[in-house]
């Protein structure tokens, strides 16, 4: 019998190549006709207008005062928001990353808990917690904190706390599995070498632990320029965010060109701050060696 | 790492840390805590500690059609989701995963996107492709929409637990008789079952909890119960989302709670 | 079973024809060919990245070649899919299925063929009996010793009577003694079954103990094919020489139409046709040796440098005056011990002309 040559054997190697890449096309496809083509098609709608190609909707976004506001307000409050979490969230993780393993276990599910949580109930929550005679300021003043309650919800304060809530555990699991993976043994030749302890600290493990803090703090900022429902609910409708108003243009006004570009500016912004977290916080360094 | 005979650390000096973990992790478990009693409040204010103990809220839910029918919706979806998103992107994932194509890295990438652009972008892109095809206010279009959002979720998990399996037990198979779709079935997909179990956990919950879609594909009757939650807390704040909260709080749970055994049982069942 | 390459239980020879696995401009296999006599016991001996493991895949179905052609006995196999091939693998890492007991994995292979329950239970139990595992068909797979589940993997590997055996280093994961009593089970199963057995290792000992034939594998192609003797005895050029067994390789000198070390001849009974480039001293060949014997023995001067107790033998090393290290082994009987020689004592090594051996750099 004569040996096989090359093309036939090629041949199969594809055909079997093509039929485990098949298994994915449905899943694919799926994505495909429901995300794809449509976020797609918007990005083509934000230069049409009713007489053809413009470019005026963007326009508009740079133009308009009350854009401007949007924009303002919705890069401030996500900034807000990533700082305090950065700072509850910091300390947290770095106590669960030095706990032994069980108790650290018990811990993170305790930070997960809410995260399993529908985003509604704890929004409610809040929205209950926050009231003028809700549970926060009867607490505060029985202790003697403030003398009047404090107005905490339908406003900024409220939309702030409860988005703090919301985006704690995306905070914490960075910055856990990144400090989990420093090496304990190299804060102990610190102190070995005569550190004292906080100085050992900020000199070794917080340097080591920045890519988490990286990448959690723009995880967070990525998921609030884009939040709707818990500010929609806790802003009681008077906290305007580039969400709302793409839903807002989308429903109400029907003006498909405004949602759009707006869409196409939230989009853009989320995957630039993305491929930001790629370069920044290379994804090995991040899960580290004990992953 | 030795927590308690590592010399280096003073728990003293630490208390401080302990104390503001403590009151983080009072911020983060009180909402939830809080919601419960409160829906058993027998009066119509928001009050805590309830003054007394009250079914009513959950009387005036069992006799509520329109939100058993909200639940039953959001229930119908949610299996329905877990039918369509498990084996898809259990398919997706063991392709991806022994295909070596220069495709895979980009088809990786596609499936991933979901988790990637931001949930309101997805939805009026949705609203608008089914404005036009018809599918706005069905079951098939939210079903269609959140597998969308539940494939990733699944795909990671169920990677996950194939780069733990070894590989080579699916070889063996093959080598003693078995095609590649019975090695599958009956080597590797019944010691992935933990994984499978997560992610069709993930998919349920994924489907269960959302909410933007929802807002914009299942309106009026065909509301599911996280859009009825949602208009309802924009117009009042009454203790009946309490009890409602409640029930989700209590289903998430005993999901969870049911992955966590079937995961130890099938553990405990192999090393007999 | 439609489909599947032969019928079950012959001796069924293998026959590769210029078998090419080509990865970028790496080149795992080279047009290998290679003939595997019915019911033989043939060992793929070589290095780590030598391709010997790739061919086993090849010969498996798990690895598509670039070209050629591997035909299990008069079919061609080459492009048909592992499950239809009627091979059994062993793996080193066993791969025993962990969902079920021992009886469910060697009976795996029996249900996929459609065979019924009763004679399903016959040929697990007879599997099991060869296996020296009588009895264990309940035990669940973790409650077996390394031992033990190689020989599981065995009985899977061989209940239905497959055309073809292959094992891949299945016995490098098992600790010296294990490995040695191992050895001799897989033997006294090809005795037993007579299937044609292709055997993956890098310990050339390994091979030496079980192989009908080995075929020594380097950089994807073939140093050389034959008995365990030959290749020890007989070997075919510097590397075989190097890998199989123990041995110093002296450089004969350049150019010269007789082969000389350092000026003096060497004396052979090989017969070489000037490609010889080295002389081959295996430690259990040289002999320390006095000024009277000179005729028949070839000679080499040196200093001993260390002298190494190993139990079943002393191990002495001596290094000649360019530097080279001899090594020689001697007896630990009484009368050899009380002959030995001092630490930087000067003596002469002796290697016989018939023990002899020239071998070329490369292999042809």
């Amino acid at each position: 019998m004569t040996p096989h040559a090359a093309d036939v054997l090629e041949g199969d190697a594809r055909r079997e190549r093509l039929r485990l890449l098949s298994l994915s096309a449905p899943a694919t496809l799926l994505v495909l006709i429901i995300l794809l083509l449509p976020v797609g098609w918007l990005f083509f709608l934000s230069f049409v207008d009713k007489d053809g190609f413009t470019t005026a909707n963007y326009m508009r976004l740079v133009q308009n005062e009350a854009y401007f506001e949007i924009f303002k307000v919705t890069f401030l409050s996500s900034f807000l928001v990533t700082v305090i979490t950065a700072v509850l969230g910091y300390p947290l993780a770095y106590l669960l990353s030095q706990l032994p393993r069980r108790l650290a276990i018990i811990g993170l599910t305790v930070v997960l808990l809410p995260f399993w949580t529908s985003l509604l109930v704890r929004t409610y929550a809040w929205l209950v917690l926050l009231q003028r005679k809700g549970l926060v300021n009867s607490t505060l003043m029985s202790l003697g904190i403030i003398d009047e309650p404090l107005s905490l919800v339908y406003n900024m304060p409220g939309v702030v706390i409860g988005m703090v809530h919301i985006m704690l555990p995306f905070m914490v699991l960075p910055l856990y599995a990144t400090m989990r993976s420093i090496d304990p043994m190299l804060l102990r030749a610190a102190i070995s070498l005569g550190a004292p302890r906080s100085r050992a600290f900020f000199t070794v493990f917080a340097p080591l632990s920045l890519p988490g803090l990286i990448a959690g703090s723009l995880l967070v900022f990525i998921y609030c320029l884009g939040f709707y429902i818990t500010p929609q609910i806790l802003g009681g409708g008077r906290i305007n965010l580039v969400s709302m108003k793409i839903l807002e243009n989308a429903t109400i006004y029907s003006d498909w060109g405004a949602a759009s570009a707006l869409g196409v500016v939230l989009l853009a912004a989320t995957l630039l701050l993305f491929k930001a977290i790629q370069m920044l916080v290379p994804v090995d360094r991040l899960m580290g060696k004990a992953s | 790492m030795d927590f308690d005979s590592d010399p280096t650390v003073n728990h003293w000096r630490r208390l401080w840390l302990y104390l503001y973990c403590l009151i983080v992790a009072i911020f983060l478990l009180a909402p939830i805590i809080v919601v419960i009693p409160m829906s058993f409040s027998p009066s119509e204010f928001l009050e805590f500690p309830p003054s007394a103990l009250s079914l009513r809220w959950y009387q005036s839910l069992a006799g509520s059609p329109e939100w058993i029918g909200a639940a039953i919706i959001s229930f119908k979806a949610a299996v329905l989701t877990v039918l369509v998103a498990t084996p898809l992107g259990i398919a997706a994932s063991y392709g991806l995963q022994y295909s070596h194509f220069a495709f895979t890295r980009l088809i990786r990438s596609a499936l991933i996107i979901p988790l990637i652009v931001p949930v309101i972008i997805i939805a009026i892109g949705v609203f608008y492709l089914y404005a036009r095809l018809n599918l706005v206010n069905t079951l098939l279009g939210l079903v269609l929409a959140h597998s969308v959002l539940a494939i990733p979720f699944v795909m990671v998990v169920i990677s996950a637990g194939l780069e733990r399996f070894d590989a080579n037990q699916e070889l063996v198979a093959r080598s003693l008789g078995a095609s590649r779709l019975k090695a599958f079935m009956t080597v590797t997909l019944p010691q992935i079952k933990p994984s499978v179990m997560s992610a069709a956990l993930f998919a349920f919950i994924t489907s269960f909890d959302e909410v933007v879609v929802a807002l914009f594909v299942s309106r009026g009757p065909s509301s599911t119960l996280t859009r009825k939650m949602f208009t309802s807390l924009r117009d009042q704040v009454s203790p009946a989302i309490a009890a409602i909260s409640t029930l989700l709080i209590l289903t998430t749970f005993v999901l969870a709670l049911v992955a966590l055994l079937s995961a130890r049982s099938d553990k405990t069942a192999r090393s007999h | 079973m439609t489909g599947q390459a032969t019928s079950s239980g012959a001796s069924i020879p293998i026959t590769i024809r210029k078998l090419v696995k080509t990865y970028g401009p790496y080149r795992a296999l080279d047009a290998i060919d290679l003939d595997i006599a019915g019911g033989e016991f043939l060992t793929l001996l070589g290095p780590s990245g030598s391709g010997k493991s790739t061919l086993l895949m090849a010969i498996a179905g798990f690895l598509r070649p670039d070209s050629g052609l591997i035909q299990f006995g008069a079919a061609d196999v080459t492009r048909l899919e592992p499950h239809r091939r009627n091979i059994g693998v062993v793996f080193q890492n066993y791969a025993l299925f962990p969902h079920m007991s021992v009886a469910g994995n060697v009976a795996y292979p029996l249900k996929l063929r459609g065979i019924g329950k009763a004679e399903t239970a016959k040929r697990v139990a007879w599997a099991l009996a060869l296996v020296k595992l009588d009895g264990f068909g309940e035990r669940n797979i973790h409650q077996l010793s390394g031992g033990q589940r190689q020989r599981v993997a065995l009985a899977r590997a061989i209940v239905f009577e497959p055309s073809v055996l292959l094992m891949d280093e299945p016995l490098s994961a098992l600790d010296k003694k294990l490995r040695e009593h191992m050895q001799i089970e897989i033997r006294r199963l090809h005795e037993t079954l007579r299937v044609t057995t292709v055997y993956v290792t890098h310990d050339q000992r390994e091979a030496l103990t079980m192989s009908d034939r080995i075929a020594v594998i380097n950089h994807g192609r073939f140093a050389q094919i034959g008995e365990p003797k030959a290749l020890y005895e007989r070997p075919a050029s510097k590397f075989v020489a190097e890998f199989i067994g123990d041995a110093t390789l002296l450089a004969l000198d350049e150019g010269a139409k007789q082969p000389t070390f350092r000026g003096l001849p060497v004396k052979t009974k090989d017969k070489i046709n000037g490609a010889a480039s080295y002389v081959v001293l295996r430690p259990e060949k040289l002999r320390l040796v006095d000024k009277k014997d000179t005729a028949a023995w070839n000679r080499f001067a040196g200093t001993v440098d260390d002298i190494v107790y190993q139990g079943e033998s002393v191990l002495l090393s001596v290094r000649l005056e360019g530097g080279e290290t001899l090594f020689l082994r001697q007896g630990t009987d009484q009368q050899s011990l009380q002959n030995l020689p001092a630490r930087h004592a000067a003596v002469e090594v002796g290697l016989h002309a018939d023990d002899t051996l020239l071998v070329p750099e490369e292999y042809p």
